[in-house]
C-alpha cells in the first residue's frame, strides 16, 4: 500500500472533533499525529489495521459475504413488526439513510448515550439554558468552574485547545484564569496550567453534588438563610460563587455523561438558574459538553427530519417523542420490539451491545427471540448476540461525513482517509429499504 | 418533454402581463416560447380560465440552521398537536412553528412556493444550514450569511483597514459559506452582548472595538455594492421591539448614505413611545420613508395570533425579552466569536395591548407602502408566525371588510391607537403577484425565478380564483417544480428536491492568509474545514443541483 498524508483531518472519536489531525497510511497501518491525542492515535490505528480483505459481515458469527449478510438482514427487517434502531453511533450522513429506513419499517429510535443526554435536554425542555461554543471559552472565560467532571477523561484535548492557548483575545494571557474543580476529578494534568498553575479543587463526593449546585444557585441568588448549617466546604462554594458574580466571562462546564445519577437534571437546572441569576449583572454561560459517539450528529438529523430528539417512535406512522416509554433498555425489558438495528460505527471500542437476554426470555417475545443486525465499525469485537454483523465504513477514515461538535454549532467535514470497500450506514439502510420493496411493515 | 398549460390567465408581473389569457410551455424544467418545428406536445393540460403565477418566493424565512433545531430540541410540545403521518410519496414528520425540514419542503409546495431563502446563516454554522436546507424537498433554498459581530470584521475595522480589504473578507465569507446574500443582525451588538452591553444605538461605540452599528451598516452596505452582490445588505436593525426604535430605523436608512438596504421584519422596527403606555405605531413615518427612499426595500415580519417561537442571531434582544416568552423557557448562546443566537417561544394574544398593535403595525406598514416591489410578504417564519398563515395574511390584505372584522375583534386600546381601520386599500392580484414573485427574485438576483418568461424555470402555480383569497393561495390547483407537477389540489403528487442558489462574488484570494492564522490562533477549527465546497453542497443537496447567479448590480440610487 501506497503511504499518502493527510492534514487537518477532523476526529470522530469525541465529541471536540479536533481537526488540526495529520494521518499517514503507510503499509496498511494509519497513524494519526499532529495534534491526536491518544485515543484518536488508537482509533484511527486499530480501524486502519483491519486488513481489506479479512472478514466483514458475519451470520450468527460465522464470516458470510456482504451480499448474503444484507439479504439476511432484509429478511429479519421485513418480518419485524416492532423494531428498534439502537446505539446510533453514526454521522449525518448515516443516520441521513437510517431515518428514511425507520420512517419505511415504523421503528423506535434510540441512542446510546440517551440516558446522559437527557438530562441536559429535559433542562432545556423546562427552563432553557444560556450557553457557549468552545472559541468563545478559548478567547473569553476568566474564571471556568468543570462541575462533577474532570473534563478530560471524556474530552482530552479540552484544556489544550480551549484553555492553555497562547494568545486568547479577550485576556491578557491565559495563565490569569482561574480554573475550578468541584468533584472528584481523576484526571488534573491537562488543566495545570503552562506554568504550573495548579487548578483548584473543591472535592465534594458524587452523591452531594445535587446539593453542591443548588447551594451555589441560592448563594448566587442571596436566597440562603444567613447562617446555614451544612457539611459542604460551604465558604468553597461561597468563593467561587463570589468569583462568577466578579468574572467577565465565567464557563460553567459539565459532562452530562459524568453527572450519572438519578435525576441529575435537577443538578443541571440549578446549575444553568444560577447562570441566568448571574446574567442579570455579568456574563456567565454554560458548557455542556457531549457529541461523542456521534450523538449530537444523529440526533441532528432526527430533530431536524422528525421534530423531535431521540426515543421517538414512528412506529404509528408519525413521529411521538416519549423519553421514558421508547428507552433500549426499557423495550428489552418488556420485550417490546422484535428485532434490533444496532448501529455503532464510530470508535471500534464502543459498540456498547445492548442486553437482549432480557428480550429473547420475555413471554410476549416468538421462541426465535429478537434478532440483532450489529452495524459496526472496523476493528470491532465481534459481536456474540448478532444474528447478522456487517463491518460499515467509519466515516473519517473509510468515508467522507459530517460530525457535529460538542457545542452543537460546528459541523466537521469528515474525510475519506483510506480506500476500502466497506459499506455506509447510509447504503446498508438504502439497500435494505430497496430490499423491502412495497411489503408493508 | 414538451408540456402545454393551456388558456390560463396569466399574471406575470415581470412581463406585465395582468391576467393575460395564454398558453405556457414548459420543455425539460425551463419555460419555453412554444414548440419547435414540428416538436410534438407531449402533455396538455387545460386551465382555461384559471390564474396562473410563477412559483412563490419566500424571501425571509427560517429554514435551516442551529436555532431551528434549538427550536424543536426545547418545544416538543410546538409538535404534539400538528403530527405529520407518512402518507404516499410523503415521509412522517411534524408541523406548526418549527415544523420538521420535511413537512416545510411539502407545505411550502402545496402551497404554490417554489423557493424560500434562510435569513440568518452564521458563518460558522453554515454546514448545518445547508445539511437542513437539503432535507427539505421540492422547494429550491438559499441563505443570508450574517456578519457585523464577528470579531474579525470588528478587528478590521478597528484597525482601519480599507473597504477593499474588507470586501475580500465579505466576498470570502459569501462564497465560502454558499450564501446568496448578506446579513446583518444587531450590529455588532450580538458581540458586545457578550462583553456584557445590554443595549446597543446605531451610534454607540462597541465598548471593546469602538466601531458603531451605523459604521458596520454602511461598511457591509458599501462592500456589497462593490462586490456587486445583487442582494442589498439584508439589515436586522438596531433596537429591535424596544419603542422608540423607529427613530433607529429612520436612521438607518439614512446611515447607508444612499447604499442600497433592505430591512428585514421591519414591523418590529417601527414603535413609536406615544400614549398611556408608552407604546404606539409609527408605521406612517417608516412607510413614508421606504416611499421616500427608492434604495430602500423592506419585508414586514408581520405577526399573527397564536403560538409561535422566536428564533433570531439577535442574543441580545433575545436575552432581554426572554421574560416575556411563553412558555417560559428560552435558550441564549453565544457562538464561536462569530455571532450568537437566542430561542424564544411567545405566543401572541389579540387581545394583549402590544401585541394587537404590533398586528396593526405590520398590516399599516403593508397598505401605506406604495410601491409593491419593495415591500414583501413574511412573517418572518416563524418569529411572527409560520409560513402557514400566509392565505390568511393574504386575505388581510386583498379584503378590507374581511381585515376590518378582524380589527373589531384585537385589543381595543390597539385599535384605537391604529389608523389601520380608515385605509382603504385593498392589494390587487397583480401587486400580490409582484410581492411574492416578481420583486423577490429581482431583489435576490435570480433571473430565471418569479416570472413566467421563456428562459424561466418552469416553477408555475396554477390556482382556481375565488371570492377567499386565503382559500385561493391554501391550496393551488397545480404546483410544478422545474416543470414536475409536484402538488395538485393541496396534495403532493411527486417528490423533487430543489436547488441552492448562491453567488460567487470576486475578491482578493490573499484575504485567506490573514484569516487562515487567526483561524489557527483564536479558533477552534481549521480554515480549510470551515469552507464549503461546491462538491459538498451537491453531496448533501439529495440531488438538488447548485445554481449560481451572476453578481452585478445597478448603480447606487441615491
Amino acid at each position: 500500500m501506497a503511504t499518502a498524508s493527510l492534514t487537518d483531518i477532523a476526529c470522530p472519536f469525541c465529541g471536540l472533533a479536533c481537526d488540526d489531525l495529520s494521518l499517514n497510511d503507510s503499509s496498511g497501518t494509519l497513524t494519526a499525529s499532529g495534534g491526536a491525542c491518544s485515543r484518536a492515535q488508537f482509533a484511527f490505528q486499530k480501524i486502519g489495521s483491519v486488513r481489506s480483505d479479512a472478514a466483514s459481515s458475519w451470520i450468527e458469527g460465522k464470516p458470510v459475504t456482504l451480499e448474503q449478510a444484507l439479504t439476511k438482514a432484509i429478511e429479519l427487517m421485513a418480518a419485524a413488526q416492532a423494531p428498534l434502531f439502537g446505539g446510533l453511533a453514526t454521522d449525518v450522513l448515516g443516520m441521513r439513510g437510517l431515518m428514511e429506513l425507520a420512517d419505511r419499517t415504523g421503528a423506535i429510535l434510540d441512542h446510546m448515550n440517551s440516558e446522559s443526554k437527557l438530562r441536559n435536554l429535559r433542562t432545556v425542555q423546562d427552563a432553557g439554558w444560556i450557553t457557549t461554543t468552545l472559541s468563545e471559552v478559548r478567547n473569553r472565560a476568566d474564571v471556568i468552574v468543570c462541575f462533577g467532571t474532570d473534563v478530560s477523561s471524556r474530552f482530552p484535548r479540552f484544556f489544550e485547545r480551549c484553555v492553555w492557548v497562547e494568545q486568547p483575545m479577550f485576556l491578557q494571557d491565559s495563565e490569569h484564569r482561574q480554573v475550578i474543580f468541584i468533584g472528584e476529578p481523576k484526571n488534573l494534568a491537562p488543566a495545570i496550567s503552562p506554568r504550573g498553575q495548579q487548578p483548584e479543587v473543591i472535592a465534594i463526593p458524587q452523591d452531594r453534588l445535587a446539593e453542591a449546585a443548588a447551594l451555589m444557585r441560592g448563594l448566587v441568588a442571596g436566597s440562603l438563610p444567613f447562617k446555614m448549617k451544612t457539611d459542604l466546604p460551604f465558604e468553597a462554594l461561597k468563593s467561587v460563587a463570589e468569583r462568577l458574580q466578579a468574572a467577565h466571562y465565567g464557563v460553567v462546564v459539565w459532562a452530562a455523561a459524568d453527572l450519572d445519577w438519578a435525576h441529575a437534571e435537577l443538578t443541571i437546572q440549578a446549575l444553568t438558574a444560577m447562570i441566568g441569576t448571574l446574567n442579570n449583572t455579568t456574563r456567565c454561560v454554560g458548557m455542556p459538553l457531549g457529541g461523542s459517539d456521534g450523538d449530537f450528529s444523529s440526533d441532528a438529523v432526527m430533530l431536524w427530519q422528525s421534530g423531535y430528539p431521540f426515543r421517538t417512535s414512528l412506529a404509528s406512522g408519525t413521529s411521538q417523542y416519549d423519553p421514558v416509554m421508547h428507552a433500549t433498555e426499557r423495550i428489552l425489558a418488556e420485550g417490546e420490539t422484535d428485532c434490533v438495528l444496532w448501529v455503532a460505527g464510530l470508535d471500534p471500542d464502543r459498540i456498547q451491545v445492548p442486553n437482549l437476554r432480557a428480550v429473547t426470555s420475555h413471554p410476549s417475545v416468538s421462541p426465535e427471540g429478537c434478532p440483532m443486525i450489529a452495524l459496526t465499525s472496523a476493528g470491532a469485537d465481534l459481536v456474540s448476540e448478532a444474528a447478522v454483523q456487517i463491518t460499515v465504513a467509519t466515516p473519517g477514515v473509510d468515508t467522507h461525513g459530517y460530525l457535529f461538535r460538542a457545542d452543537k454549532v460546528v459541523t466537521l467535514p469528515l474525510r475519506k482517509a483510506i480506500q476500502r470497500s466497506y459499506p455506509t450506514v447510509a447504503e446498508i439502510a438504502q439497500h435494505i429499504l430497496v430490499g423491502l420493496g412495497d411489503k408493508t411493515c | 418533454m414538451l408540456t402545454l398549460l393551456k388558456g390560463g390567465k396569466i399574471v406575470d408581473p415581470t412581463r406585465k402581463l395582468s391576467s393575460v389569457s395564454g398558453d405556457l410551455f414548459m420543455r425539460d424544467g425551463w419555460i419555453v416560447a412554444g414548440p419547435n418545428p414540428g416538436e410534438r406536445i407531449d402533455e396538455e393540460i387545460d386551465i382555461t380560465g384559471r390564474v396562473v403565477m410563477a412559483g412563490a418566493i419566500d424571501m425571509h424565512t427560517h429554514i435551516g440552521g442551529g436555532k431551528v433545531n434549538i427550536a424543536r430540541n426545547m418545544l416538543p410540545e410546538d409538535h404534539r398537536f400538528d403530527p405529520v403521518h407518512r402518507a404516499g410519496l410523503c415521509r412522517s414528520g411534524c408541523g406548526h412553528a418549527a415544523p420538521s425540514t420535511l413537512t416545510t419542503g411539502y407545505r411550502y409546495a402545496a402551497m404554490g412556493y417554489t423557493a424560500g431563502f434562510e435569513p440568518a446563516m452564521l458563518p460558522v454554522n453554515a454546514r448545518q444550514a445547508h445539511l437542513e436546507m437539503g432535507d427539505t424537498p421540492i422547494i429550491d433554498k438559499g441563505a443570508y450569511v450574517m456578519l457585523g459581530s464577528d470579531d474579525f470584521l470588528l478587528r478590521l475595522m478597528r484597525e482601519g483597514a480599507s473597504q477593499e480589504r474588507i470586501n475580500d473578507y465579505v466576498g470570502f465569507t459569501i462564497a465560502s459559506s454558499q450564501a446568496l446574500g448578506l446579513k446583518v443582525v444587531n450590529p455588532g451588538g450580538i458581540s458586545d452582548f457578550k462583553f456584557n452591553r445590554r443595549a446597543l444605538d446605531l451610534d454607540e461605540a462597541h465598548s471593546h472595538y469602538n466601531v458603531t452599528a451605523r459604521q458596520i451598516v454602511h461598511t457591509l452596505a458599501r462592500a456589497l455594492h462593490e462586490l456587486k452582490v445583487p442582494h442589498p445588505l439584508h439589515i436586522h436593525a438596531s433596537n429591535l421591539g424596544v419603542p422608540g426604535n423607529f427613530q433607529t430605523t429612520l436612521d438607518t436608512i439614512t446611515g447607508a448614505e444612499g447604499f442600497p438596504i433592505h430591512l428585514t421584519h421591519i414591523q418590529f422596527h417601527s414603535y413609536g413611545t406615544e400614549g398611556d403606555r408608552k407604546f404606539s405605531s409609527e408605521a406612517a413615518k417608516i412607510a413614508e420613508a421606504i416611499n421616500n427612499n427608492p434604495h430602500v426595500s423592506a419585508d414586514v415580519g408581520q405577526i399573527m395570533f397564536g403560538q409561535t417561537v422566536t428564533c433570531s442571531g439577535d442574543s441580545m434582544t433575545q436575552h432581554r425579552n426572554a421574560g416575556f416568552g411563553s412558555p417560559k423557557k428560552s435558550v441564549i448562546m453565544d457562538i464561536e466569536c462569530d455571532a450568537g443566537c437566542g430561542v424564544v417561544p411567545f405566543k401572541y394574544k389579540d387581545k394583549n395591548f402590544v401585541n394587537a398593535l404590533q398586528w396593526a403595525i405590520g398590516l399599516e406598514i403593508f397598505l401605506r407602502v406604495e410601491d409593491p416591489w419593495r415591500i414583501f410578504l413574511t412573517t418572518d417564519h416563524p418569529n411572527g408566525a409560520p409560513f402557514t398563515s400566509y392565505p390568511h395574511l393574504i386575505r388581510l390584505l386583498m379584503d378590507k371588510t374581511f381585515r376590518n372584522d378582524a380589527l373589531s375583534r384585537i385589543n381595543p386600546d390597539a385599535a384605537a391607537m391604529s389608523t389601520l381601520g380608515s385605509i382603504d386599500r385593498e392589494y390587487t392580484l397583480d401587486e400580490i403577484a409582484i410581492m411574492t414573485r416578481s420583486a423577490p427574485a429581482k431583489i435576490l438576483g435570480l433571473k430565471d425565478c418569479g416570472h413566467l418568461g421563456p428562459g424561466a424555470r418552469a416553477d408555475v402555480v396554477v390556482y382556481k380564483e375565488d371570492s377567499d383569497p386565503e382559500k385561493m393561495f391554501t391550496a393551488p390547483e397545480y404546483v410544478f417544480k422545474n416543470g414536475t407537477m409536484v402538488a395538485k389540489n393541496g396534495d403532493i403528487v411527486a417528490v423533487t428536491w430543489g436547488d441552492v442558489h448562491v453567488v460567487k462574488p470576486q475578491f482578493d484570494r490573499s484575504i485567506e492568509k490573514p484569516l487562515g492564522e487567526y483561524f489557527d490562533r483564536h479558533l477552534t477549527q481549521k480554515l480549510g474545514n470551515f469552507r464549503i465546497s461546491d462538491d459538498e453542497i451537491r453531496d448533501i443537496t439529495n440531488g438538488g443541483g447548485l445554481r449560481v447567479h451572476a453578481c452585478e448590480r445597478d448603480g447606487r440610487t441615491v
